[in-house]
């Protein structure tokens, strides 16, 4: 049966201990869009993607993905997943073993040269190829997101969850991740972001999720949102600049 | 300079040692990437308390030894799962079961040089059995650090990925713990509770110092630690001095100067 849908969310309740962090979420992705996430900080957006990827397991309602229960999907593929920038302090290993990662589960007992074939052409992909043999820790930030990148991307995943990736990023860097981001979204691939960057929502995103504890809207278009939606959303005077211009 | 080899004490001494070396090595290779090093030997005074009943209820010490020092890795394994640094659980149990160990030896009363022998060790005493118990021990260390390596390494770097990965990395962990307590236990008899946690720790902190990636440490370790084993029992032997310590000093020796070149080369 072919599925609609690539990730369906329904009646998404996580909590950590007392504390709800997330209650009654339902939405659903349709196949190789762009969405992002926005909301407040502590308002679930990081629980949401790391439910949906299965770093939280503990969690009641239903995720499906490509029209499979979470786990059963899970179990034979991965969600491609970029977590947000880590500092990874002085840990000994090379940028090529990082993006081998991504495929652990296809190896048996040690990579293959096809492993590093592909571990290349994905670091080829964000530009890091010539990174392969840098030790993680002595790239700046941008060129660390690309490796993270890279990783999620070398098993080639249907589905690409990143979560605050340009958070602790200059200009430059996230320049140039959004030229990656960019060619992604061509490529077809259905991508779901968590951002605070509002200008990013506007100029990149097919439809937003705005999540505070609940879903609070599920927009087709930022121009849909009311001129206070992000001022009343974060707390303070935020505003959505579409294309350059603001709203 | 090399006689101590002549005799079958000393090959002994320097088999044992060299096998202990190889399966701490790498297991302490794990134990500084996760900046873990008081689990060592927190693992090492627990196991005291271990000797301390075997002693009082007249069991064999080697088999309670290690249930004792694998039941309570497991315990401080899972306290860490919990968000309880592995650190913070051995610190609460460190003392209390050294405590305990000394309050048991002395209600058993046991000669005091028997107890001397756990905490210092005495490697030259070392027998062919102990040997065929290191040998099928660090085989097995070996062989899993082959095969889970990558588990071990990855879920150190980022242990949320793995679980993305739906890598099974908890029995891994925990096989890891019960194998680390186990080689512990039985190097106890080497180097004594005092000193086992510088085998585990030093060799793997100075190969951290020259190389540049967890490949480069895992196969640093074990040189570095069984080399030590052998200029150790030369430095003992010829300046007569107790062999556990003087291959310690090697191992300080060698951190220092892996430090030092480290330092210089900028």
């Amino acid at each position: 049966m072919k599925c609609e849908y690539c990730l369906e969310v329904k009646d998404l309740t996580v909590r950590y201990g007392e504390i709800t962090a997330l209650k009654n979420v339902n939405f659903s992705l349709e196949k190789g869009k762009f969405y992002t996430i926005v909301g407040p900080n502590g308002g679930g957006k990081s629980t949401l993607v790391k439910t949906i990827v299965g770093i939280i397991d503990d969690y009641d309602g239903q995720i499906r993905i490509f029209g499979r229960e979470r786990d059963e999907y899970l179990q034979e593929k991965m969600v491609g997943y970029v977590p947000q920038i880590a500092s990874f302090t002085k840990f000994p290993i090379k940028v090529i073993d990082v993006v081998l990662m991504g495929l652990f589960r296809e190896r048996r007992f040690r990579y293959s040269r096809e492993h590093y074939k592909r571990a290349i052409k994905a670091l080829e992909r964000v530009g890091m190829a010539d990174f392969s043999g840098r030790l993680i820790h002595e790239l700046s930030g941008g060129q660390r997101q690309r490796i993270l990148i890279a990783r999620a991307l070398v098993s080639d995943p249907e589905l690409l969850i990143m979560d605050e990736p340009t958070v602790g990023l200059d200009s430059a860097s996230q320049a140039q991740f959004y030229e990656l981001v960019k060619g992604l979204k061509e490529s077809g691939m259905t991508v779901l972001m968590v951002t605070h960057d509002v200008g990013f929502v506007s100029e990149y995103s097919d439809a937003i999720l705005c999540i505070n504890k609940t879903l609070v809207v599920h927009a087709s278009d930022v121009s849909e949102l009311p001129q206070s939606f992000f001022a009343k959303l974060y707390g303070y005077g935020v505003k959505a600049a579409v294309h350059g211009h603001e709203r | 300079m090399w006689d101590i080899f002549t005799y079958e004490f000393g090959l002994l001494a320097l088999l044992g040692g060299i096998l202990s070396a190889i399966m701490t090595s790498l297991l302490g290779t794990v134990v500084v990437l996760r900046r873990m090093s008081f689990f060592g030997s927190g693992i090492a005074h627990l196991s005291f308390a271990g000797v301390g009943l075997a002693l009082l209820l007249k069991l064999p010490v080697n088999l309670i030894t290690v249930t004792v020092a694998a039941v309570s890795a497991v315990v401080l394994g899972y306290l860490s799962r919990k968000g309880v640094h592995e650190d913070i659980g051995v610190g609460v149990l460190f003392s209390t079961s050294m405590a305990l160990g000394i309050v048991m030896i002395s209600a058993s009363g046991v000669d005091s040089s028997r107890v001397m022998a756990y905490l210092f060790g005495d490697i030259l005493a070392i027998t062919w059995s102990d040997i065929w118990l290191l040998t099928i021990l660090c085989a097995a260390v070996v062989i899993f650090m082959i095969v889970f390596k990558d588990h071990l390494i990855y879920m150190t770097f980022d242990e949320d990925f793995m679980k993305v990965l739906r890598a099974k990395t908890t029995p891994v962990y925990y096989t890891y713990l019960v194998l680390l307590a186990v080689s512990i236990v039985f190097s106890i008899n080497l180097l004594g509770i005092i000193l086992i946690s510088a085998m585990i720790v030093l060799p793997a902190a100075s190969s951290s110092l020259v190389s540049r990636t967890y490949q480069g440490m895992l196969k640093l370790s074990p040189v570095i630690s069984s080399l030590s084993v052998l200029v150790g029992l030369i430095v003992a032997w010829n300046f007569d001095v107790p062999a556990g310590a003087s291959i310690v000093l090697v191992q300080g020796v060698v951190f220092f100067f892996t430090f030092l070149i480290k330092i210089l080369g900028g």
